[in-house]
């Protein structure tokens, strides 16, 4: 499902136009960005939860090289299906 | 460490806010996105939701696990799973406090130290290998060079027969005709000496002139002839099996039987020497020449003691008896082989030590050819063997039942 997909299905539900829609994704998109990296947990019920985590830096070593490396830190979004939703995709798709 | 989490009201009204619409619009647009990123997913669908990521669902196998509490395995069923991609936008952005960051590689100089290492490695290896070769090539050559020094020394073996045959002329005349003895010894030295001076060249000449022709054959002579002189001047046995270890199986066959015959004649030497000893005690009394002529004799069997001594002294009589092939006439029990029989359990069991299986398998060998592949059902002999052999305690035991586990097994 791609963009113009998502814009016409999400105006069937909502009745409203493309370009509202446009708008109000880009302002979602926002919305997001700045929640999380205000170390906010986005929770949408029946869906999941959006997080922002942080990965340590960790010394990773080239199987065949033995190149040793150091990872650095760095801050991943995680999202984490609600309860709901994983029953809904068990019941659904077998 | 606890999150504020911000439901979707809270997010509704910032979006509002953000996009400059109603509440109402909002909330309803919101709801929206997730039902349709919902029924996406539901029917296995990637939602792309631009400038956020995408959802996509992944398939988790259904794996094996047990029950804590009753121990029962139980199968835990594949399921699909909602994942989110954040787009790379969000994920930069999210990332901007550490995006200065950049994986760093450890110790470089030692890396690349060792890849230099590798990168050498077949190159080193070559110059490793060449320097074994001219090493080994230098140890032939001095090999060749002290045989070809030993040739003069061939007398090692006629001087051997000139102890005997002097041993033999010194003792048994004496008792019967003592006064001829200076006289006949002289003599006798003179012929042998001469005999084997005449030998000795001959036996160089011929041996110069096969060198020329057969190296090889040469070789061999001449590690017989090393390894003679070793069992002669060495103290210590292993160094002749490490010199047989060189010899391919009828040299090392022949070795064995004139280092045998060699030893055989050295305890006679010896037998006639405290014989000679003996005897003179008898005759003192009876005859006054005999002391005058009897001392002389002596002192040269002194001298041919002090010369054979340290020759015969290192080969004891075990050595003999380690080296002379067994017979087996003789069984203590026969042992019928089952699955999991194995010949150094036998040993174990009968002479106390596993490596002496070679004398079972020896005692088999008819039968049996290969110590590996016994079938089951065979009957193995177990034959008696002296306890001498098969002193578990005695390093020269173990170091022979080694030496014929070794040839038995590397048998093809």
């Amino acid at each position: 499902m791609n963009h113009s997909d998502l814009i016409s299905k999400i105006s069937e539900k909502a009745g409203l136009t493309a370009a509202e829609i446009e708008n109000l994704l880009v302002a979602t998109s926002q919305v997001f960005t700045e929640q999380l990296l205000d170390d906010k947990i986005i929770g949408i019920q029946n869906f999941g939860n959006f997080e922002l985590r942080l990965k340590e830096e960790r010394l990773s070593v080239h199987p065949t090289t033995k190149v040793r490396t150091l990872v650095p830190p760095k801050r991943v979004v995680n999202f984490k299906q609600s309860n709901n939703l994983k029953d809904k995709l068990k019941g659904v798709l077998q | 460490m606890n999150k504020i989490k911000i439901s979707l009201q809270e997010l509704v009204e910032l979006i509002s806010v953000k996009a400059n619409v109603s509440k109402r619009i909002a909330e309803e647009f919101a709801k929206a996105l997730f039902a349709v990123i919902e029924d996406g997913l539901l029917a296995n669908d990637t939602v792309k939701i631009s400038g956020l990521g995408s959802f996509k669902l992944s398939w988790n196998e259904p794996r094996r696990s047990v029950n804590i509490n009753t121990g029962e395995e139980i199968t835990i069923d594949g399921y699909y799973k909602a994942n989110f991609t954040p787009d790379n936008a969000l994920k930069e952005a999210v990332n901007e406090p550490f995006a200065h960051l950049e994986a760093v590689v450890l110790d470089s100089k030692n890396e690349k130290a060792d890849n230099e290492r590798l990168s050498n490695d077949p190159i080193k290896n070559l110059g490793s290998q060449a320097e074994e070769i001219s090493d080994i090539l230098a140890e032939l050559t001095q090999m060749n060079k002290t045989e070809i020094e030993t040739v003069p020394e061939v007398d090692t073996v006629p001087e051997v027969v000139e102890i005997e045959v002097l041993a033999e002329d010194n003792s048994k005349p004496e008792e019967q005709n003592i006064e001829d003895k200076a006289e006949t010894q002289s003599i006798i030295e003179d012929e042998t000496k001469l005999e084997d001076k005449s030998e000795t060249d001959e036996n160089f000449v011929e041996v110069k002139k096969r060198k020329k022709t057969w190296w090889l054959t040469i070789l061999i002579i001449f590690v017989v002839i090393l390894g003679l002189k070793i069992t002669y001047f060495s103290s210590s046995c292993i160094q002749c099996w490490l010199k047989y270890d060189f010899l391919d199986e009828p040299a090392r066959s022949k070795v064995i039987a004139v280092e045998n015959f060699v030893n055989n004649k050295i305890d006679n030497v010896k037998g006639w020497f405290v014989s000679e000893n003996v005897a003179p005690d008898l005759q003192i009394e009876s005859n006054i020449e005999v002391e005058q002529n009897i001392e002389p004799a002596e002192t040269i069997s002194d001298s041919l003691v002090n010369e054979v001594t340290p020759q015969f002294a290192p080969v004891d009589s075990l050595d003999i008896l380690l080296n002379t092939p067994l017979r087996y006439t003789k069984f203590i029990a026969t042992e019928t082989f089952r699955n999991g029989t194995r010949l150094t359990v036998l040993a174990k069991k009968y002479y106390g030590h596993k490596d002496f299986w070679v004398y079972i398998y020896e005692a088999n060998r008819d039968m049996y050819p290969n110590p590996d592949v016994i079938p089951i059902g065979a009957t193995i002999k177990i034959p008696v063997i002296d306890k001498r052999i098969i002193d578990a305690n005695n390093q020269k035991c173990l170091l022979r039942a080694k030496y014929l586990h070794d040839l038995y097994v590397k048998k093809p």
